[in-house]
């Protein structure tokens, strides 16, 4: 985890690295801090993002159709609905999104 | 005349042997009966009968190395019959038994092919992840230009970007998680105070 005044290679503040576009499809991201990450417009189809901490991470038009999002934290409902999709996905509370 | 012959003898050999003793066995008869008939009518009666015994005891011989020859020839036929079959079926389990091997053989052969290719993939993969943790490595520790220090549209992001986007393309989910771990937790301070 990062400390309060570090930042990392990918977050929103000042991503060093810009995933924009990147295609993290099926990527395992169990149980992984992503508090402030930029994710924007990231390929997530399938991935696993059960009990990551989303705290702050952007997710605007990140593609999540498919993703399992089962217990993840820190998430708002601003953030997921930022996303492009969530077709399919199975939500923080455990339910599949439509 | 002989194809005539033929056929019937090849027609009498696809009888089955019991028929075939019936038609020898009746034949014989049937003529031995020919002849008694004709001599007691022909030839003088009974005497020529008895005159001629020697003569009727040939023919009913006659009749039984016919019927003999005719039942053998048939029993021959089926026999030879029977080993066909067998020989062909003794092939074809042969060839199926062959088959059955040849497809095992190239089902293992296909196998041990996926698996090399699963291997090999893996460690491609696994080299990739390695060079792309050895680049980005350079770019942070540079001392000339390290990304760390680097501004918006400095060529270095663009490359620590582009090696980005293709080693992820290249990756199985799991080590893709690996690099998106890795980028975050490169920490990097934003103030002196980290």
């Amino acid at each position: 985890m990062l400390c309060s005044s570090c930042t990392s290679l990918i977050t929103h503040e000042r991503p060093l690295v810009d995933l924009m576009g990147a295609n993290l499809s099926n990527a395992a991201l169990v149980g992984v801090f992503l508090s402030r990450a930029n994710l924007d417009r990231t390929n997530l189809t399938g991935a696993n993002l059960t009990w990551a901490d989303l705290s702050g991470a952007f997710l605007g038009g990140a593609d999540l159709s498919g993703a399992k999002l089962y217990d993840a934290k820190g998430w708002t409902e601003e953030q997921l609905t930022a996303a492009r999709s969530l077709e399919g996905a199975t939500m923080p509370d455990g339910s599949k999104h439509p | 005349m002989s194809l005539t012959r033929d056929g019937m003898g090849s027609a009498l050999k696809r009888r089955r042997p019991a028929v075939l003793t019936v038609v020898g066995v009746g034949a014989t008869l049937g003529v031995t009966a020919v002849v008694v008939v004709v001599l007691l009518r022909f030839g003088g009666g009974t005497k020529a009968v008895s005159d001629s015994a020697a003569l009727i005891g040939a023919l009913v011989a006659l009749g039984g190395v016919f019927t003999t020859q005719l039942v053998n020839s048939a029993l021959e036929a089926q026999r030879a019959k029977q080993a066909r079959k067998t020989e062909e079926a003794q092939r074809d389990q042969v060839r199926e038994t062959l088959q059955a091997e040849r497809e095992r053989d190239r089902e293992l052969e296909d196998a041990q092919r996926l698996r090399e290719l699963e291997v090999g993939g893996q460690r491609a993969q696994d080299d990739a992840v390695q060079a792309y943790l050895d680049q980005m490595s350079d770019l942070l520790l540079d001392e000339a230009r390290p990304l760390r220090q680097s501004a918006e549209g400095d060529e270095v992001r663009s490359l620590a970007r582009a090696r980005t986007l293709t080693v992820l393309s290249r990756l199985g989910g799991v080590l893709k998680g690996n690099v998106v771990q890795f980028l975050y937790e490169s920490d990097h301070p934003r103030a002196s105070a980290c």
